[in-house]
């Protein structure tokens, strides 16, 4: 914000009459330094912007302002724009500098560059393009270079470059063009008039595309003229500015010269365009090397804006007014904004005012300022502060007594006169470093000295009188206030507050010497440290750093009075952030400041409180600690870098409206939708779903400070509120569901001025499973399937019909089958072969095995009928085979063979496709009626014999339910062997075979059903248990995890404040050295003793807590990893690491432990898949349970016995072994069988849950397969012997 | 330095100020403390010298976890530096964390020396 640059003053004394010596002088010399200086309204407010922070080149040629507000620049990069937070550029097609910019009313900006012209527009996402007028140039016309200039008036668009001037008609798209003999310099705009100067001729004006010489310019044929503008005031009168010549002022008929205090400036530094009238009537002329000058209708210098002033750069390549009133000035290394029309000023560095003021006062029309080398007046009629003579030190106070003005300081109490200092009283030592002055209303010619306490002068006529020091301490009395009855009130740097009440004389005047003297500090409730005693109203206040006080005099106590209404009124405003001051000032306004508020206060009619502090927010964090009050209501303050003026007078008087701008609208992952400019359709875009995040960046139209402007924020469709104001300037909204929203956003800037709101309206859409559409698929799809099912169930129904009916067919078919078969029967006479086939029958299904069924049948069959060939055949088909499981021919077996059935010129063949019976009699005559070819395979008997050839065969299939089981044949060597009785018996033979068939299969069946269901009952049961076991494991690990984890926290604070109180008490310790010589000897030792006992319990707490935290951290470690989990491991790993933490562990909680631990690991052993957390746990438990033993045998028989613990593994062919062994008391007999049941523990109680060995048992059996057994002999040793299969 | 603890342990406030008890007094370091999330953000809003403030905040803790805390802060003002303090066993946040944009990561029990270092 602020620029203070240091000159290498040198002080030039000036009266009205130098002046003009100087001047002359100047003229020679042509030297800046000194005018710079002339101004009377110090040192306005400056923003800079570096090239660096808006990211293009240093020149910029060009400023321009949009209806919004937004600024633009013409800079060697392109087209900038600044919209209050960040900066962008654009670029022409050629990428060159941008030297013009005139923007329309529609919106469009018109750039001039470089051999480029055209205009930015903005497209339907609000982006800025550009949009190329060459092609519409004549060919014979291109060839220019830079457009200098660039004019809008009326349909027209004027560019302006060396030879000629474009005029671009915007409704008729063309170009027109104006060619002067020779080259043009610059064209101007002024009062609807088009003037250009053509080199060699004069100012000619352009008109119906023509050129007319204005009378009398030909002055200016080859003079340089950078300037022309409306004269402010007058009416039809232009201000010329030429290079070498000076100023003009042509009113339309001729050019009169105009002279002004600024005409060397101008001249030696060079003018340069474009120049600009100021709202305020001024004229504000920019050059080459000077920086800018403002100069007001009568020539006069108004103020001067350059490098030493804070401008970015001396060299002006364009100078603007905004529309809120600042000046911008583009420059050829950054762009600088003067805020012009504030009513804030600076003196600081800039003005020579060098050090950080201590007291202000207006004397004699002079404002004197004393600070921390010396006392400063400033120049009337300018900003430069001059230090006064003799004095160089530091001065604290100012003091205006009758017609004098006296100051304390550091070195004393002096006088100022002429501008120089005068001692009064000097100091000797430090007894008079004065920091404060006090002049006495009950007596107006004594004055209070606040130095090393307080001491106190009498002015007489002439001279001055000492009256001594009132209050002797060894601090400084840095505030004085004095009461209606001349008692004192002093603030001191750090020794409270004292109160010095005189004596008064017969005639009520104050006897000066051996006042009474009252002392308060910290018991009556105040802090020390820094304070500040003002009073008015009647009410005295003691402003420290955490609050005001008042005293009350009765409980003789300082208080915070919530009930003052200023103080209450103030807080309720702002808090009470480290007030600084609370005075009231000379018009009876109250001002507060604080560390980052000045309030000014005024007491309204009603007796309420109005507070101001907007107008001071710009500058409320320069660590101000005073304010001085002018009569015209001006307020000076004193802040750490000078001094700042606030002219109430010079306050806004338009207040410039601004808008807050929505400048980017990103969706989804970054892709922008909208990008800030002003649209001519306004948008309202939809947004898909997948992309329902929305970034919005805003900024404000508003550029006093920097990032300064806040916002509120608020979403129509999803906030409930609007936002708190925040400086930031972005917001997002994430996972919108779907819907319109509208965003809006509001702006403060740092005056507090709220400005117009900006929005901008979406839609989020559904996504496509929620779309109307997809709805209406939904129901669709919905009414389908209803559809489907009731298909579906409908022909299900048919299908059982048909099913049901099937079978009742079927029954019914049976049924007939069966009446038929009985009345065959009945009509066979042969009633006891009815008789005999059942017993048959009952034979044959009594058994349940094949061979025998089939045997038997035989052996019925060979009863009834010529059975000397007997064959029963199973058939195979997924083999395509009859197996005959019998055949006997002239009772001799076969042995078992099978026939193919793929051929199918054979009678069983044909009897099984066909499933019906073959009956012959005369084999070679009727077996055409079956097959194609007869021959009958030679077969070798049993005994060796080939087979005969039967003539007369029965072939029957074997069906039951449906299933063909095979065939059943008898054959006989003779023909016409069977009758059809014969057929009929064997059928019903070949039925009951076929039930047995059946039935011995759904036994074996079964049987094999049984056996399935067992087995997999084992499985079960196995799995179960070590689920079961796996279950507890992982609970007990859950469980200790669970508690580790609880006991985690409390116990880290624990031992925190354990370590902390041991600090403390070190600390303690400490103190008490520095006071035990003052204390006696027997509380000296009481106190030692105490401190020691808290530290040793400290320390035990610090002890034990880290010992609480090992044992949950080892608890941790164990329950950690999934339970259940078998990786391949290293058994002697394993054991290894767990011999050590087992016996650190034990050493841990009893340091009396030691053992001797042999280790003998098989280094070949091959890693095994186990549970290595289970694993661990059973080594362990067997290894601590080892140690314990081990100890407890130590415990009795001392030093003598040495424990000892043996690990070693080992492998056999199938296992691996582990054994571990104590030389403890071995395992007494009556125990030995219950070792592995849970709970069970030989342990006293406290000690071991017994859970061990039993929970050991089961992960080493039930969840690896392995072993667990021990060895022991009592009295001698103990050892377990694990073994873990290797494969399970 | 300035920080903001945020912790629902009511203990941790005065671990703090008894370990840094030194720099406290000697104005060195300023220690602003939240029991919650949302009284955390609440100061954040109120202050006006929000940007030197460094903030510190245990990950479980009811209502808005340190997560959440750390999501919304990054969101609206993305300046600050946020540290997370988690107990032991909280290791799978780290990576959800530092997605999230978090700073830093300390581990209960916390060490203020590496504390002291790793702020300054």
């Amino acid at each position: 914000m602020k620029q203070f640059n240091r000159i290498e003053g040198f002080f030039i004394k000036i009266s009205n009459a130098g002046m003009l010596v100087i001047f002359t002088f100047l003229l020679l010399t042509a030297n800046n330094a000194y005018a710079q200086n002339k101004i009377k309204s110090g040192y306005p407010l400056i923003n800079n912007y570096s090239p660096k922070e808006y990211g293009a080149f240093q020149s910029n040629w060009a400023i321009a302002q949009d209806k919004r507000g937004v600024m633009y620049f013409g800079n060697d990069s392109g087209l900038l724009e600044f919209d209050g937070e960040s900066w962008r550029l654009y670029q022409v097609t050629n990428k060159t500098t941008v030297r013009s910019i005139s923007i329309a009313d529609d919106g469009k900006l018109y750039v001039g560059a470089v051999a480029e012209l055209g205009y930015f527009m903005s497209d339907d996402l609000g982006r800025l393009t550009y949009h190329s007028l060459i092609k519409y140039i004549p060919k014979n016309n291109l060839d220019f270079a830079d457009v200098w200039g660039t004019f809008i008036y009326g349909d027209n668009v004027y560019f302006n470059v060396n030879k000629y001037i474009l005029i671009w008609n915007i409704k008729k798209k063309k170009f027109s063009v104006i060619k002067g003999k020779d080259n043009f310099h610059l064209v101007f705009l002024v009062n609807g008039k088009i003037y250009a100067r053509e080199w060699g001729k004069g100012i000619e004006e352009v008109k119906d595309n023509s050129l007319k010489l204005l009378k009398g310019s030909e002055k200016f044929a080859n003079e340089r003229i950078y300037i022309m503008l409306p004269f402010p005031g007058e009416k039809g009168t232009s201000l010329l500015v030429t290079r070498n010549m000076g100023l003009f002022k042509y009113d339309g008929n001729s050019f009169s010269p105009f002279k002004t205090q600024a005409d060397n400036f101008i001249k030696a530094n060079l003018v340069y365009t474009p120049g600009a009238v100021l709202m305020d009537g001024n004229i504000l002329i920019g050059t080459v090397s000077g920086g800018a000058v403002v100069i007001d209708t009568t020539g006069k210098i108004v103020q001067i804006f350059n490098r030493q002033c804070g401008i970015i750069s001396n060299s002006i390549d364009f100078t603007f007014q905004d529309n809120a009133g600042a000046v911008w000035l583009g420059t050829d290394n950054g762009i600088s904004r003067v805020d012009y029309t504030s009513p804030v000023s600076y003196f600081d560095g800039r003005s020579n005012f060098l050090t950080t003021p201590n007291d202000i006062i207006r004397y004699k029309g002079t404002i004197y300022a004393g600070g921390n080398n010396g006392i400063y007046y400033l120049e009337p009629g300018t900003s430069l502060f001059h230090l006064v003579k003799n004095g160089s030190n530091q001065f604290f106070s100012l003091l205006n007594i009758g017609s004098e003005l006296i100051t304390g300081g550091i070195n004393g109490l002096f006088r100022i006169e002429n501008n120089e200092l005068f001692p009064i009283r000097k100091t000797v030592g430090n007894e008079y470093n004065i920091q404060s002055l006090k002049q006495s209303k009950l007596n107006p010619d004594r004055i209070y000295v606040g130095a090393q306490g307080l001491w106190s002068v009498l002015k007489t006529k002439n001279s001055w009188k000492d009256e001594g020091r009132i209050l002797n301490i060894a601090d400084v009395v840095s505030s004085i206030i004095e009461e209606k009855d001349g008692t004192l009130w002093l603030a001191t740097n750090a020794s409270g507050v004292f109160k010095i009440i005189f004596k008064k004389d017969e005639h009520g005047n104050l006897l000066i010497n051996k006042p009474k003297i009252e002392h308060f500090g910290k018991s009556n409730g105040l802090q020390s440290g820094y304070m500040k005693i003002s009073n008015f109203n009647g009410v005295k206040y003691f402003v420290t750093s955490d609050s005001i006080y008042k005293f009350d005099d009765t409980k003789e106590r300082f208080y915070s009075d919530t009930s003052d209404k200023i103080i209450s009124s103030f807080y309720k405003l702002e808090g009470k952030h480290g007030v600084t001051t609370f005075q009231q000032d000379s018009l009876g306004r109250y001002w507060f400041l604080s560390q980052n508020t000045i309030a000014m206060g005024n007491r309204r009619l009603d007796g309420s409180f109005n507070w101001l502090t907007a107008p001071f927010k710009r500058f409320a964090g320069d660590q101000l600690t005073e304010v001085y009050s002018e009569k015209n209501g001006d307020v000076w303050m004193l802040a750490g870098l000078g001094l700042i003026k606030y002219d109430f007078s010079r306050e806004h008087s338009k207040f410039a409206h601004y808008d807050a701008l929505i400048r980017s609208v990103d969706v989804g992952r970054d892709s922008t939708i909208y990008f800030g400019e002003t649209l001519i359709h306004p948008l309202i875009p939809e947004i898909s779903f997948k992309d329902n995040s929305v970034k919005f960046k805003f900024s404000a139209a508003s550029y006093e400070g920097k990032g300064v402007n806040r916002f509120e924020t608020f979403l129509q469709g999803f906030d409930d509120e609007w936002s708190t104001w925040s400086t930031d300037n972005a917001k997002e909204y994430t996972n919108l569901s779907p819907g319109k929203y509208t965003f809006r956003v509001r702006a403060k800037n740092i005056s507090d001025l709220d400005s117009r709101e900006a929005y901008f309206s979406f839609v989020i859409l559904p996504p496509w499973y929620r779309t109307w559409w997809s709805y209406l698929g939904y129901f669709l799809i919905f009414i389908g399937m209803i559809f489907t099912i009731d298909k579906v169930q409908r022909r299900r129904l048919t299908i059982k019909e048909r099913q049901r009916s099937y079978l009742r067919e079927t029954e019914l078919r049976a049924e007939a089958a069966e009446a038929e078969t009985k009345a065959l029967q009945a009509e066979n006479e042969r009633n006891k072969n009815i008789e005999l086939l059942s017993e048959i029958g009952k034979e044959i299904t009594a058994t349940l095995d094949l061979d025998k069924i089939f045997y038997k049948l035989y052996e019925h069959v060979n009863q009834l009928a010529d059975a000397t060939i007997f064959g029963v055949g199973i058939y195979h088909p997924e083999k395509d085979e009859i197996e005959y499981r019998l055949a006997l021919e002239k009772g001799k077996k076969y042995p078992t063979y099978t026939r193919d059935t793929k051929n199918v010129d054979q009678f069983p063949v044909w009897c099984i496709k066909n499933r019906k019976p073959i009956f012959i009699n005369d084999v070679r005559a009727e077996y055409k009626n079956y097959i194609k070819n007869y021959k009958e395979p030679e077969t070798m008997l049993e005994d060796g014999t080939l087979s005969e050839e039967p003539r007369s065969l029965i072939y029957l299939p074997l069906i039951s339910q449906e299933r063909l089981w095979g065939i059943i044949t008898i054959q006989s060597f003779s023909k016409n062997a069977y009758q059809d009785y014969h057929l009929g018996l064997l059928q019903n033979l070949a039925s009951y075979t076929a039930i047995a068939l059946d039935n011995a299969e759904a036994y074996k069946k079964l049987n094999e059903t049984v056996d399935k269901l067992n087995s997999t009952l084992n499985d079960l049961k196995a799995t179960q248990e070590k689920l079961v076991v796996q279950e507890k494991l992982a609970s007990l690990g859950q469980l200790t995890a669970g508690i580790a984890h609880e006991i985690k926290n409390p116990l880290n604070f624990v031992n925190n404040f354990a370590e902390l109180s041991k600090e403390l008490v070190a600390d303690l310790r400490e103190e008490f050295d520095n006071v035990k010589d003052k204390l006696g000897s027997g509380i000296m030792e009481n106190f030692e003793d105490i401190i020691s006992n808290i530290e040793q319990n400290v320390t035990k707490i610090n002890e034990h807590g880290n010992r609480a935290d090992s044992i949950v951290r080892s608890m941790l470690q164990h329950s950690r990893g999934k339970s259940g989990e078998k990786i391949l491991s290293d058994i002697n790993a394993i054991l290894d690491e767990d011999l050590n933490l087992a016996y650190h562990g034990l050493r841990a909680r009893d340091t009396s432990f030691n053992i001797t631990m042999e280790k003998d690991y098989d280094k070949n052993l091959e890693k095994i898949s186990v549970v290595p957390q289970d694993l661990s746990r059973v080594f362990l438990n067997i290894i601590n349970n080892g140690f314990y033993e081990a100890n407890k045998k130590k415990k009795t028989l001392g030093d003598q016995f040495t424990p000892k613990l043996k690990v070693s593994t080992s492998d056999d062919e199938n296992n691996i072994i582990v054994k571990i062994r104590d030389n403890g008391n071995g395992i007494p007999e009556d125990v030995r069988d219950k070792l592995f049941n849970p709970f069970f523990t030989t342990k006293p109680t406290g000690e071991g849950t017994g859970l061990g060995l039993s929970l050991s048992y089961d992960i080493v059996t039930k969840v690896h397969g392995g072993k667990i057994k021990f060895d022991s002999e009592e009295g001698k040793f103990t050892e377990f012997i694990i073994t873990i299969p290797k494969s399970i | 330095m300035k920080l903001l603890v945020v912790d629902d342990e009511i203990d941790v406030q005065f671990l703090f100020q008894q370990k840094f008890r030194k720099e406290i007094k000697s104005g060195k370091m300023q220690i602003m403390y939240a029991g919650n999330g949302k009284s955390a953000l609440e100061i954040l809003e109120s202050i006006e010298n929000r940007t030197e403030y460094l903030i510190l905040t245990d990950i479980n803790m009811p209502g808005m976890t340190g997560i959440e805390l750390l999501r919304v802060i990054k969101a609206r003002y993305p300046e600050l530096k946020v540290f997370m303090i988690t107990a032991y066993g909280d290791e799978h946040y780290f990576n959800t964390a530092k997605n999230l944009g978090a700073d830093d990561y300390f581990v209960k029990p916390l060490q203020f020396e590496v504390l002291k270092e790793k702020l300054s």
